[in-house]
């Protein structure tokens, strides 16, 4: 029907010249994608397309166009057919083109709430995974790792958290198609939490552009997975010309960007643990204080004896304390090369590149090393266009164990050895087992030489797109794209290793995992006088496909660990996938440039869901208005060059994250008496529908002066039938498969409901002909609240974390601490009983009651960047920022005030001078430290996540032109960077800031500071 | 050219339409798991049946992500607890000291690995499902299969009964305190839907359903008639008899006890192993090895073992030669009462430590139980001894004791003696048998097999691990109370885990006293 209405509305086009056009760069003649094109003294105008043309219907008594790109200068040239015009290099103009994947659009026509990043922020500092090329740039958007490791899995948060089980990372679009993201780690073991991360496998210098959708006007488009937002990547492509050649390389190191978790030296721990000695026997067995100081003396060299590290030439030991620190860590490299080539002419283009790169870790055993290749093709014959891109990657990771692992290096360093452990016998060599005198009698150095965990990744991206423009803009278009990723990952503990001994252990996992995609779309953009009308039908299909094989060898006679020599061999292997299919359309309709409007809607259908309950449909409305192109803001136009305000409202959804859970089943695999045994795991529930998210999006696009831009968005976010595995008791018997093997349920419980604003102010300070500095900030809040769970229940409670009704969905639960009391050193709590005595303490944990102690939500986060650039040299700075959100230290086991802590690490934020010092000392601000003491959840171990960041420095020299054309280059530059090289952050605060999303932090590899020296040619 | 184009537009037409209509039907969404069938059409004949059985077991004897139950817990429960063996702390690995220190304070502190909870109660649920499909009446060889089916049903009775006993024993107090009065645990007969909350039952009626469901394995006729290799890992009718001896030990019924150990004792075929077998039969190859085991939990690969989560890898030492966790070890105290009869076998059950190191700290004594003996070194292989017949033997002795038959009970105590020293100068009489003769000669006879923490509290004695600081032997350093305490310290009971009184408010309203959140 709408296509029917458009084609009847072809034939009254208005009198008007038909012209086209090619816009170009001065910087090489590069064909200008996207740039505006106005016919002055009206709102009709166009983009241009991939190779810089443009098509438009002049109207009669128009002589004049005007282009506009980012970056570029605004330009005013008279109408010419065939005219070619030349954009010069200028910061002053500020639109944007906004990649959705279902189309391109002008910021300035844009309805919703989106944005992308500055492709020039992409190119020069270094980072392994597209991902971190994110943090700090866009507000709203939250990057966080659990791992430094080279080639984990990062998380963004797109405007808070809006589910809870089935998941809140963004749907990625490459090129227009949905690709796997995520963790492609084979094993999914826990052995590391780094991870394998999709993202990792792309080479960021391919790609041109990323977008982040973020409001229900272009998200619905993508249906049931667009509620986290969507994050499309745009990768390059030739452009008409000459046949460029680039050529980059890089090279640096990394080391910890922070102090993380101080600990004691052999020195001030051994006086402190002396001294918990001593307080067991002056308050716990009543001794004297003369015969405290002899038990203490008498005890101390089992906890903190000084060890002997070797022998001087009269044979007396000499002892030194370990320092794990310096033993633990070390200094990571990296490098990276790539080469690229770009061209084409009038019908066919193309742009191929290769790149290596390789990275070692700030821990043993840790590494990374990729190759991609890339090459998009497009060809023109006749009224179709072939598109076709292959991407491939080899990636070969190493993996260490992280966490709390045995082998950690992390929890070693900060957990399991102290100053009184070693690595090292007196005869210099490794120490093993019970030697090392730690805790877990493990010791990393000598696990590392017998254990490795090692990936090959192997990934394949393919699309070929075929487009047949039918008749005037009516164009259908075809396009497959197959994304197959595959993982063969190798864990060996060898026959010496802990894990391993006596026979060994070998286990390798090999896993692939496919998507299948399809798309058809009928699409019709068209201008009718003042009525601009673009429209979108769709039909899609999507199939993916997870193989697992796992096979295990142990009881091995020698060295060679693969598995016909393995004494015992045993396999596993499992199959899952799901399936989706889709209709789509879009209607765009917009009057003079001046009044927008929008509707979208979606129909998925999902495996994934029971018959009754599989099929969602998913829409959203948006308009806006552009007030700055009316005639009564003429008066003010010299300053307020123009404005724009938005508002969209939709309904989006996601997906359970488990694909069968909506079935109850018998699983066999419960292994006994050499039988392969059955039981349920897992508790399915037939009635499990979509997560429904609905989204309201209120922006307002504001630019001063021509030079200054402010975009301004206040959104609502709220999730309902929010799928939640939910606690159920352990009585009737159900259990769960995975970690922590608990029995919970999937039910469409309760809502969530996010809200927050989003400001981005960019200027550009100082435009000359040698110099121009470009500010741009960005900071946005999010308020996340918990409206609903279930029925009467108002909270549920798992350890340190509460999700209750009214606050937080990252809410810490544990009692109110209340200092130290003064008769006895111990830690004091506040009752919080709900009656008069609540403000009273205890020292008693049984008596108090726990409460909500704080949460992770941060009160303003964002980020601050300036570049510059001067004749040869450009400079950048780029800082992020948060305040007012907490955190809490999960590493619970070092809480204590001396229990483990005599036989690991200390941390140094036991003070003995802070101590309490005896009944009535007053003035202590930390509890007795004593043998024996035992540690509670309390609010005691909040830490403040107060920072500022200097994310990254670049500083780029580029030699003149006319000095490189005699070496047969057309482009050479020097640049350094240098990423998280300072952090200003509270002293309280002895983990890395950007944290896990919960805010409970225990042993995760901190960021990494990384310096990289890099060099840019062009031929 | 022209035509070109029109085979592309056909073919391409073609290919969407066939992609789309091909993905538009329910067999496109109809995914299926690979590992798993649909809970509801699971158990349809007595092949199926049987899997479940196994899955049954399973529960039971745990893995190594559920060592919540018999995989570690159990025994370390009735063991840490106690003074006779303790956790090693120069050369353990953590694993065993959560109730040898006895640092819990709230519901929190106990995690689904620690605490003994989840696993009885999967393998009370799985019971369930067993008993119900063959109650059913649904299964397709209900008839040609009787025999079978009545044989698992039965086994699920004592596996239910086992489970509801052990929480009962753990979490409620032992019934000869308030004859049963106080708080047992929540009882579940029937399959439950995954939202119930159950609130806990009293101790006598958690007892009545155990004694009730064991009696009615019993006389079914059904189970199997006794342990040997062919049917090693499997519940028998002597292993359901031994069972409901321990149940009424427990329960203080004397007369009862007495004459169910004394059914055992007549009619199970089964003799004592003999000083000169003791050491040697506990492993499962030994001929005689099933004269005196009447159940066991089973191990035969590395699909089915637990890995190094296993109690026998706790127990074993990270020696030299040999591989485990070194997490256990006896205390100075009980090598030292072992060692007042240098004749008493019992001793070589305990090996020395083979590291230079260990040896020093222990004085080259025989700290590490060897009960569950490695499979070529490998403790990881070792089956997991649960019913023998000594304990048969000294709770007969017990109860004809208690009862007033002292020669009886001296009759029964002097079996168990004399097959394991030849001191006869240890043999009793009827005029010099004493309760605490009995009790020193369990704890002997039956270290490191899980009973020992609940017969103190079952016979109200003080346990005292050491008494101060010059006395202290191999233990860590204790807290006051963990030093030496009886059934009245408050944690003489775990708490609940938070676990399940967050999910359960019922439960939560029911908490055992003393306990924080």
């Amino acid at each position: 029907m709408v296509l029917a209405g458009l084609f009847l509305c072809i034939g009254v086009a208005l009198a008007q010249t038909e012209i086209s056009g090619t816009v170009v760069s001065a910087d090489g003649g590069e064909p200008v994608v996207g740039a505006s094109v106005l016919v002055v003294g009206t709102q009709m105008g166009t983009v241009t397309d991939i190779d810089g043309n443009f098509h438009l219907s002049v109207p009669e008594g128009k002589s004049q166009l005007r282009f506009q790109y980012v970056g570029l200068k605004t330009q005013i040239v008279p109408v010419k057919n065939g005219m070619r015009v030349v954009m010069k290099a200028d910061a002053g103009s500020l639109d944007e083109v906004i990649v959705t994947g279902y189309g391109n659009f002008k910021k300035s026509s844009f309805t919703g709430a989106a944005a992308s990043i500055d492709p020039g922020k992409l190119a020069d500092v270094p980072v392994t995974s597209v991902q971190d090329k994110l943090a700090g740039s866009i507000p709203g958007v939250t990057v966080t790792s659990s791992s430094g490791a080279p080639g984990s899995v990062g998380s963004i948060r797109v405007r808070g958290m809006g589910s809870i089980n089935a998941g809140n990372n963004p749907l990625y679009v490459i090129d227009g198609t949905p690709v796997i993201s995520g963790d492609l780690s084979a094993a999914q073991s826990g052995y590391n939490e780094s991870g394998t991360s999709a993202l990792a496998t792309l080479n960021s210098n391919d790609i041109e552009s990323i977008t982040v959708i973020k409001d229900a006007a272009a998200a619905s488009l993508y249906g049931s997975r667009a509620a986290n937002g969507v994050i499309v990547i745009t990768t390059k492509s030739g452009k008409k010309g000459k046949t460029h050649v680039d050529f980059r390389s890089d090279w640096g190191f990394s080391n910890l960007a922070i102090d993380y978790r101080p600990m004691l030296g052999g020195d001030d721990r051994r006086a402190l643990l002396s001294l918990g000695l001593k307080n067991f026997a002056l308050y716990k067995k009543g001794m004297s204080e003369a015969d405290a100081e002899t038990f203490a003396k008498k005890n101390i060299e089992n906890y903190a004896a000084k060890p002997t590290v070797g022998y001087d030439e009269s044979g007396n030991p000499i002892q030194e304390w370990t320092d794990w620190k310096d033993l633990l860590f070390k200094t990571g490299h990296h490098q990276n090369y790539q080469v690229s080539l770009s061209g084409g002419s009038e019908n066919t283009q193309f742009y191929t590149s290769l790149s290596y790169m390789k990275q070692t870790g700030i821990t043993a055993n840790q590494a990374l090393e990729r190759f991609t290749g890339n090459a998009n093709l497009t060809h023109r014959f006749g009224h179709f266009t072939l598109n076709y891109s292959a991407l491939f990657t080899k990636m070969n990771q190493q993996l260490a164990n992280e966490g709390t692992s045995y082998a950690s290096s992390i929890a070693n360093y900060a957990f399991f050895q102290s100053p009184s452990s070693i690595a090292y016998l007196p005869d210099g060599s490794l120490a093993s087992g019970a030697q090392t005198k730690s805790v877990v009698k493990i010791n990393p150095l000598y696990e590392y030489e017998h254990s490795s965990d090692k990936s090959d990744i192997k990934r394949m991206l393919n699309s070929l797109r075929l487009d047949w423009n039918i008749w005037d803009a009516l164009h259908l278009s075809e396009k497959v794209t197959y994304d197959y990723t595959s993982n063969t990952e190798n864990i060996l503990w060898d026959r010496y290793s802990n894990d391993g001994a006596p026979g060994a252990v070998m286990q390798r996992v090999v896993s692939d995992l496919s998507q299948l995609n399809g798309q058809t779309q009928l699409s019709y953009v068209k201008s009718f006088g003042l009525h601009n009308v673009d429209a979108l039908l769709g039909y899609e299909t999507e199939k993916y496909t997870y193989r697992y094989n796992y096979i295990n060898g142990t009881d091995y006679p020698g060295d060679l660990y693969e598995f016909g020599n393995a004494g015992t061999t045993s396999a596993e292997s499992n199959k899952s996938g799901y399936t989706l299919a889709s209709w789509l359309g879009r209607v765009n309709y917009n009057y003079d440039n001046r009044y927008y409007a929008g509707v979208s809607y979606r129909r998925d259908g999902s495996s994934r869901l029971a018959k009754a309950n599989r099929w969602g449909d998913f829409w959203s409305v948006s308009a806006a208005w552009r007030f700055g192109a009316e005639k009564f803001m003429e008066p003010v136009k010299h300053v307020l060059s123009d404005g724009k305000l938005r508002v969209s409202y939709g309904v989006n959804g996601t997906l359970p994250s488990n694909y069968y859970d909506y079935m109850s089943l018998y699983k066999f695999g419960r292994y006994y008496n050499g039988k392969s045994g059955m039981a349920i795991v897992g508790i399915g529930n037939p009635d499990l529908k979509w997560e429904k998210n609905r989204a309201f999006n209120v922006g307002l696009d504001l630019t001063f002066l021509d030079r200054i831009s402010v975009t301004f968005d206040y959104y609502v976010r709220t999730t309902s039938d929010l799928i939640y595995d939910l606690p159920v008791s352990a009585v009737p018997g159900y259990f769960s498969g995975d970690s922590p093997y608990l029995p919970t349920s999937p039910k469409n419980v309760g809502s969530l409901r996010n809200n927050g604003y989003e400001v981005t102010i960019t200027s550009n300070n100082i435009q000359t002909k040698d110099f121009s500095w470009t500010t741009s900030l960005n900071f946005g809040h999010n308020h996340n609240k918990l409206t609903k769970i279930y029925g009467d229940q108002d909270q549920i409670i798992s350890g340190i974390r509460i999700h209750k009704v009214g606050e937080p969905y990252y809410s810490f639960y544990g009692y109110e601490y209340a200092g130290v009391d003064p008769a006895t050193g111990k830690e004091a709590f506040y009752l919080n009983d709900g009656t008069a005595d609540a403000r009273k303490t205890t020292t008693d944990p049984s008596k108090a009651h726990k409460v909500i102690i704080g949460n992770h939500e941060t009160s303003l986060e964002g980020g601050l960047s300036n570049n510059l650039t001067w004749k040869f040299i450009d400079f950048g700075l780029n800082f992020t920022f948060s305040l007012g959100g907490k955190a809490y230290d999960g590493a619970t086991w070092q809480h204590n005030n001396g229990s483990y802590l005599f036989r690991g690490a200390v941390p140094a934020y036991y003070d003995i001078n802070k101590t309490w010092k005896g009944p009535g000392d007053t003035s202590a601000s930390q509890p007795v430290f004593q043998y024996g003491n035992t540690s509670e959840n309390s609010s005691r171990w909040l830490m403040p996540t107060d920072y500022l960041r200097l994310k990254s420095l670049t500083l780029g020299l580029t030699a003149p032109g006319n000095w490189v054309s005699r070496f047969g280059l057309s482009k050479a530059r020097f640049y350094f960077a240098a990423s998280n090289l300072l952090t200003w952050k509270s002293k309280d605060l002895t983990v890395d800031p950007e944290m896990r999303v919960d805010g409970v932090c225990t042993f995760q590899t901190p960021a990494l500071r990384t310096f990289t020296f890099g060099l840019e040619l062009g031929f | 050219m022209k035509r070109t184009y029109k085979n592309i537009y056909t073919w391409m037409l073609a290919a969407a339409v066939a992609f789309g209509l091909a993905s538009c039907g329910d067999d496109f969404f109809d995914q299926q798991p690979s590992d798993g069938v649909d809970a509801g059409k699971a158990l349809k004949n007595s092949s199926d049946l049987e899997t479940a059985r196994t899955g049954m077991y399973q529960a039971l004897k745990g893995s190594s992500n559920f060592t919540d139950y018999y995989g570690a817990q159990m025994f370390l429960y009735g063991e840490m607890h106690g003074e006779d063996l303790q956790y090693n702390q120069n050369f353990g690995s953590n694993r065993a000291g959560f109730y040898y220190k006895m640092e819990y304070t709230s519901a929190s502190s106990f995690s689904q690995s620690t605490a003994i909870w989840q696993s009885p109660y999967m393998v009370i649920g799985s019971a369930n499902r067993i008993i119900e499909a063959a109650d059913g009446g649904k299964l397709s060889d209900k008839t040609e299969a009787a025999a079978a089916i009545a044989q698992y049903r039965a086994e699920a009775l004592v596996l239910r009964a086992m489970a509801t006993f052990d929480l009962t024993r753990i979490y409620g107090k032992t019934y000869t305190e308030d004859n049963g009065a106080s708080l047992g645990v929540p009882l579940v007969t029937k399959v439950l839907d995954s939202n119930e909350k159950p609130g806990r039952n009293t101790v006598a009626e958690c007892y009545a359903q155990v004694i009730k469901d064991l009696k009615e394995a019993i006389s079914s006729g059904a189970l199997m008639t006794t342990s040997s290799k062919e049917n090693v890992g499997y519940i028998n009718l002597n292993a359901a008899k031994a069972l409901l001896a321990r149940v009424y030990l427990t329960k203080g019924d004397w007369a009862d006890a007495l004459s169910t150990a004394e059914d055992v004792i007549d009619n199970s075929g089964k003799q004592l192993w003999t000083r000169d077998q003791y050491v040697a039969a506990w492993g499962k190859d030994n001929r005689d090895h099933f004269n005196e085991m009447l159940f066991e939990l089973s191990v035969t690969n590395t699909k089915d073992w637990n890995d190094r989560d296993g109690i026998a890898y706790l127990y074993a030492e990270d020696g030299d030669n040999g591989i485990g966790y070194s997490d256990v070890c006896a205390t100075k105290n009980f090598v030292d009462l072992l060692a007042q009869d240098p004749a008493d076998i019992r001793a070589d059950v305990f090996l020395k430590a083979t590291q230079d190191e260990g040896d020093k700290v222990f004085g080259g004594a025989k700290v590490y139980l060897n009960k569950m003996p490695g499979v070529g070194g490998d403790p990881r292989y070792a089956n997991v001894p649960m019913l023998r017949l000594s304990e048969v033997y000294l709770t007969a002795a017990e109860a004809a004791f208690k009862s007033g038959d002292k020669a009886k009970a001296a009759q029964y105590l002097n079996d168990v003696i004399k097959n394991r020293t030849t001191d006869t100068s240890r043999l009793v009489t009827a005029a010099d048998i004493t309760a605490a003769r009995i009790s020193l000669e369990r704890r002997k006879e039956l270290v490191g097999e899980g009973q020992r923490f609940f017969d103190a509290i079952r016979n109200n004695e003080t346990i005292t691990r050491y008494t101060d600081d010059d006395h202290r032997g191999w233990h860590d350093v204790l807290t006051e109370e963990a030093r030496s305490y009886n059934r009245d310290y408050y944690k003489s009971l775990p708490a609940i885990p938070s676990y399940e009184t967050d999910a359960n408010p019922t439960l939560k309203a029911q908490q055992n006293p003393g306990y924080g959140e």
